[in-house]
């Protein structure tokens, strides 16, 4: 049986000499999600690690072609459930920009307010998963503590703790509260010196660095090629942010870095620059929440727009900057009021293809570093 | 794209082999199929043009011009800007030749679309389905697809969801 299923994937992929099959996943804890990896290995060395997606496609793309423009935005919470709001962001985006609708200042700052915040809430996940995966459990409960505040004012602010569907076409769909407003506050003056303490305790420990450092280097070439996006693409040193490169929003008002990977422990683009990359974001996503909030401009949260939204025959793309990377939607219309075609890129699936090349020749226990430090959500892939 | 990028694509292939065309939000340019593995070379190795960042492949199906369009989406640092080609192949013998060796990343793309839209890459490394099953009958993304009611004797659909 085992046979047979590999020479559907790759004639070379066949056990030779020595070489045994290890079934990594889909249910094994560390590949967040349901993945699955067929690794030959000779017990410690990855010969080859083959990635193997599928198991949650749900075929978004094609319920997007049966359902009316407004009535999608919550199948777009269901495409990355740790940071539902850029999925949000991504559709609405194209929807507006296709039918010319009009953003109102105060909608478009709250979207940037709760898409920050949901950046944040994703890495902490990510980093604290990564730290989990490779065997250290405190950090990880340590970081859900403040995912969890985060969830809160999430809660408070569109009354779902993760899938959202906060934003609307034309606006978003409640206004922020003076109590939201302080609680978010709170949380920033509590959280920035926390990621410090976070530093001391995990990413300046000496296993955690020798376990990342040096591990599973991934090139520029190599990342331009197989076109990693966001942290992943910014690990490897290539200062790419969508939200500079195309601005969109009102991103260009506010005054942020991009972190990219100097070889913080070891090699350029190595794990540890990947993971590093995301705590330095977290600190400025802060920094781009405190400006939001001190600017947020008065007046509507969105333009009404009408119930049976109709869009005549035009295309675009739009993208935004995901927790993971580049989220870019393609979208189609033909005058009726559903979409012709939708086409959802995620960072994740280019990330995923880059495994089967950084795999050979890693440690089994390496590999785990690797999807770990990629931050790969399986959703995210499959679609 | 700008014009000026476009400009220096035409001057190598011809006006008359790639078109340009604004009708759309972003604009496009038309390629045929069988010189879009060139383009794409030249697009991304050209000094003043760079487009090295391969954003995504979508593939759209038109019945009712009986053709299938694959777009792509590129972009450039250099250029700050977004380039998107098309090529178009016939419905019912859908093929292209694939640009693995241009982005890597593509490879995946292009097993992705042909999974769920039947069009087959020419020079593929793997072009095996992505993401359904191996033996799944059809390409959903087609407008004309029927879900099987059957799959290896289990029913795809319910009358009554619980």
């Amino acid at each position: 049986m085992l046979k047979n299923q590999l020479s559907h994937l790759k004639p070379q992929a066949t056990p030779f000499m020595e070489e045994m099959i290890l079934n990594m996943g889909p249910q094994h804890p560390s590949t967040h999600g349901v993945l699955n990896f067929l690794i030959i290995t000779d017990g410690e060395v990855i010969h080859q690690a083959l990635p193997n997606v599928g198991y949650l496609h749900r075929g978004i793309e094609k319920l997007a072609e049966q359902t009316p423009y407004t009535t999608f935005i919550p199948f777009t919470d269901r495409i990355d459930y740790l940071s539902a709001m850029f999925a949000n962001h991504v559709y609405v985006m194209a929807v507006e920009t296709l039918a010319n609708i009009e953003v109102p200042e105060r909608g478009e700052y709250l979207r940037v307010i709760a898409c920050e915040l949901n950046r944040i809430a994703s890495h902490l996940i990510s980093t604290g998963a990564l730290a989990l995966d490779i065997g250290a459990s405190t950090p990880f409960v340590h970081w859900i503590r403040e995912r969890e505040c985060i969830n809160d004012i999430m809660e408070a602010l569109c009354g779902a703790r993760l899938t959202y569907s906060y934003m609307r076409v034309g606006g978003v769909s409640r206004d922020i509260s003076q109590n939201i407003k302080d609680a978010v506050l709170k949380f920033l003056d509590h959280f920035e010196p926390i990621i410090d303490e976070y530093n001391r305790l995990i990413s300046f420990n000496g296993i955690f660095i020798k376990r990342l450092a040096n591990v599973a280097i991934i090139s520029q070439v190599d990342a331009v090629n197989f076109g990693l996006v966001g942290p992943n693409l910014r690990g490897s040193g290539i200062e790419m942010d969508i939200r500079r490169a195309i601005p969109y929003g009102v991103y260009d008002r506010f005054d942020f870095k991009i972190p990219i990977g100097l070889g913080f422990q070891g090699t350029l683009g190595d794990s540890y620059d990947r993971y590093f990359v995301r705590i330095l974001e977290m600190k400025e996503s802060c920094s781009i929440v405190r400006q939001a909030l001190e600017t947020l401009p008065p007046g509507d949260i969105r333009t009404k727009i009408k119930r049976n939204l109709k869009i005549r025959e035009n295309e675009c793309y739009t993208c935004v900057e995901s927790a993971r990377g580049e989220m870019g939607i393609y979208l189609v219309s033909d005058g009726s009021d559903r979409p012709y075609r939708l086409k959802i890129k995620t960072g994740s699936f280019t990330a995923m293809s880059i495994v089967e090349k950084i795999s050979q020749g890693l440690m089994v226990a390496d590999l785990i570093a690797l999807i770990g430090s990629l931050d790969v959500v399986a959703p995210e892939i499959d679609r | 794209m700008t014009y000026k990028g476009y400009d220096i694509l035409a001057l190598r292939f011809g006006k008359d082999t790639i078109i340009y065309c604004d009708k759309t939000l972003n604009p496009y340019i038309e390629v045929s199929s069988d010189q879009i593995q060139e383009v794409c070379i030249y697009i991304r190795y050209h000094p003043e043009l760079k487009f090295s960042f391969f954003f995504s492949l979508s593939g759209v199906d038109y019945p009712e011009k009986n053709r299938i369009t694959l777009v792509y989406h590129l972009f450039s640092m250099k250029l700050k800007t977004l380039c998107v080609l098309k090529a178009s192949v016939n419905r019912n013998h859908p093929e292209l030749e694939s640009i693995e060796s241009v982005w890597k990343t593509a490879g995946w793309f292009e097993r992705e679309i042909h999974d769920l839209l039947g069009v087959n890459f020419i020079r593929h490394s793997n072009m095996k389905r992505l993401l359904l099953p191996d033996d799944w009958v059809g390409y959903p993304l087609r407008k004309d697809y029927k879900e099987p009611l059957l799959y290896h004797d289990m029913e795809t659909s319910r009358d009554k969801p619980s």
